[in-house]
């Protein structure tokens, strides 16, 4: 992705074409951040549209120094985590675990888990609950610290740690069946 | 790198080789979301602007329909349901608040007289045929007779509004000459109203608008059409004539005819020009002369306060003038604090009901005149004769902070009754300190100084209690009178004052609304 800074000058003054050509370039990143948060392809599109949305609004306001790429795609993360505070309709279920010791074996997983495509790993961290696939994208794919996703969320940092230890042993569990039954 | 963090880096970069093929729908999607949140702006744009011009016309409404009730209330003369005979008739008609303000049409033969008092407006029908306007009655058999005169005021500085006519319900025919020798002499000629027959609904028409210089209004008509049924009536009024008298008249004739056409048969309004009428010709008065079939009495009626909309609260100040009864003195019988003083301050109110309100407010007032000390100092020095150096305290003017408490009753949209408690609390004084010396009844070493304050001895509470009457003058202006009885001694009784100084007086003041919704 390299986004000329005439692009985004045209962007800024609402040139259509320019718009069109910036969403065309960022639109496959930003919806391997979307497909991730959200349940299925149009819920995904519907996001990178809101996200994309917010890009425009604020492009004002980008400084070049930044990278152009790391700025949209915390835009676009923001936005999805907005769009999950919205669409939050009851407190996940949770259990506040200070400290978690995960002593699982991963050396078989991570073979295996080296062999799946990524269209499956997209599925299997779909169908992760909610919560749960909130944090581990957000850690694992997105860099953010525990701490920090316990201020997007409004969860503390060890329910964080926990639903991390728990999406792992979803997706190692399911890699394991996946795997088994590709056998 | 432990197993986790393996995990999550294939993880990763399992999900950054991810590709997804560009969607053109997705962006055309986008494209109708970029374009709805553009459009907000201008909506708003235009929505403010929408706003702005519809606040500017209602404020222009506003503005217009004030004046134009206010015109409108000051001049319409009303006259309802009059049984109208040529020899005992009486007329009624409304002032500007609706008052019937005994218009008695007395008749002796041919002469009439009808004093109509609305504003600066008296109108006068005498058998005078200086000057007429003739009303000729398409759908009337009878033909009326005025002749209308003008009166002159000699002196250029002072307006004075006369208006004569005579009306002679018995004659076939009818002349009009109005004359006018002054140009600062305002003529304001009302509108004479009258029958032939008995069973006809009179309409008075009082114009109320003088015309500068030789210019003259003098409108007539008669409503043929109060019969039984709601005929149409119209009437036409002739073209008023002036001729040319003395030095500076001239002749004017307007061709133009005014038809005055009503199917309410219960009320026709005329309603006249703005009440001073200065610098209007003939054909403003012709245009704006124009009847209404509003029901002006629907305002007055009983279903006044269903029909209105209830108000909430109002807010408004307060300023006049009270003047004190005045109480014993403490050392002779005679009254102090006798005289004027005066008050301002602000109310607010709410609506109990659309008839009832309660107020408070802060006020402040004061209470002169004070000549009486209501404290005095002796002392007594006896040597080779008596000295005695005495000082008196007097407390000319005391000011005081009130909370006046009150609940109103509306009798009528235009006056209400209520009661009140005002408790006030002294701030202030203007006192003269007087001490000399009394040598064998020689009176030395006067002096007289004047100083802020107030002194002990001096009741800092006073609470009246008030009965108060309010009429509104318009619709922002109202006048207010009040009695109010003090319960309160001024003065805290000592040995040497026994007496009761209560405040006992009446208060004139003019009120105007700040807010009355």
């Amino acid at each position: 992705m390299n986004i000329q800074p005439q692009l985004i000058q045209l962007c800024i003054k609402h040139d259509r074409k320019a718009e069109y050509d910036l969403y065309k370039q960022i639109y496959s990143y930003l919806m391997s951040i979307c497909v991730r948060y959200s349940r299925d392809t149009d819920t995904a599109n519907e996001s990178l549209n809101l996200g994309y949305l917010k890009i425009l609004t604020n492009l004002q306001s980008y400084k070049p120094e930044v990278p152009f790429k790391a700025w949209i795609r915390r835009v676009m993360v923001n936005t999805l985590i907005d769009e999950y505070r919205k669409n939050k309709r009851q407190k996940e279920h949770v259990t506040y675990v200070e400290e978690y010791y995960d002593n699982s074996d991963y050396s078989e997983v991570n073979e295996a888990l080296s062999k799946i495509s990524c269209e499956q790993i997209h599925k299997l961290i779909n169908e992760l609950p909610n919560a749960t696939k909130e944090v581990f994208n957000l850690y694992v794919i997105d860099g953010y610290t525990h701490k920090e996703i316990g201020g997007l969320l409004g969860i503390s940092e060890g329910t964080s740690k926990w639903h991390l230890s728990e999406a792992r042993q979803k997706l190692k569990l399911k890699i394991e069946q996946q795997t088994l039954s590709t056998i | 790198m432990s197993f986790e963090e393996q995990f999550d880096k294939i993880l990763n970069n399992k999900l950054n080789e991810s590709d997804f093929p560009f969607d053109e729908n997705n962006w055309e999607k986008a494209k109708n979301l970029i374009e709805a949140n553009r459009v907000v702006p201008t909506n708003k744009s235009k929505n403010l602007l929408f706003f702005g011009l519809a606040f500017i016309g209602i404020l222009s409404l506003g503005v217009f329909a004030y004046f134009q009730l206010n015109n409108t209330a000051s001049n319409v003369v009303v006259v309802t349901n009059n049984t109208y005979n040529d020899k005992n008739s009486n007329l009624q008609s409304f002032n500007d608040e609706g008052k019937v303000t005994s218009n008695t049409l007395v008749e002796n033969s041919n002469t009439k007289i009808i004093n109509l008092n609305n504003n600066n407006l008296k109108a006068e029908i005498v058998n005078d045929k200086k000057s007429a306007l003739n009303l000729k009655q398409e759908t009337s058999n009878a033909i009326i007779e005025n002749k209308n005169t003008s009166s002159e005021t000699n002196n250029s500085n002072v307006t004075e509004t006369n208006s004569y006519s005579e009306t002679t319900n018995s004659k076939n025919k009818s002349e009009s000459t109005n004359s006018n020798t002054n140009k600062n002499t305002t003529n304001s000629l009302p509108t004479n109203t009258s029958s032939n027959n008995s069973q006809n609904k009179l309409i008075a028409i009082n114009s109320n608008n003088a015309i500068n210089g030789n210019r003259m209004g003098n409108y007539n008509f008669k409503n043929k059409s109060f019969q039984k049924n709601n005929t149409k009536i119209s009437s036409k009024i002739n073209p008023i004539i002036s001729k040319k008298e003395n030095n500076s008249d001239e002749v004017r004739k307007d061709d133009k005819n005014l038809e005055i056409t009503s199917t309410n048969e219960e009320l026709l309004i005329y309603q006249p020009l703005n009440s001073k009428g200065f610098g209007i010709n003939q054909t403003q008065l012709n245009n704006e002369c124009k009847p209404t079939n509003a029901n002006v009495l629907a305002i007055y009626d009983n279903d006044y306060y269903k029909n209105t909309k209830s108000k909430f609260n109002f807010l408004n100040i307060e300023v006049g003038t009270t003047y004190l009864l005045g109480w014993n003195s403490a050392n002779n019988n005679s009254k102090d604090a006798v005289g004027l003083n005066y008050y301002a301050g602000l109310n607010y109110g709410i609506y109990i009901n659309p008839k009832t309100s309660i107020s408070a407010g802060i006020q402040g007032f004061n209470i002169s005149n004070i000549k009486q000390s209501f404290y005095t100092a002796t002392k007594t020095l006896y040597d080779f004769g008596s000295t005695g150096s005495f000082t008196n305290i007097i407390t000319n003017s005391m000011y005081y902070v009130a909370i006046p408490i009150k609940i109103n009753y509306a009798l009528s949209p235009i006056s209400k009754i209520g009661l009140g408690v005002n408790t006030a609390f002294l701030v202030g004084g203007r006192n003269t300190i007087e001490s000399y010396n009394l040598f064998d009844g020689v009176k030395t070493n006067a002096t007289s100084t004047t100083n802020k304050g107030y002194y002990e001895g001096v009741n800092t509470k006073n609470i009246t209690l008030s009965a108060l009457y309010t009429r509104k003058l318009t619709k922002r202006f109202a006048l207010n009178g009040e009695f109010m009885y003090g319960l309160s001694d001024v003065y805290i009784n000592t040995k040497n004052n026994v007496t009761k100084q209560n405040t006992v007086g009446f208060k004139l003041g003019l009120i105007i609304t700040l807010l009355d919704k």
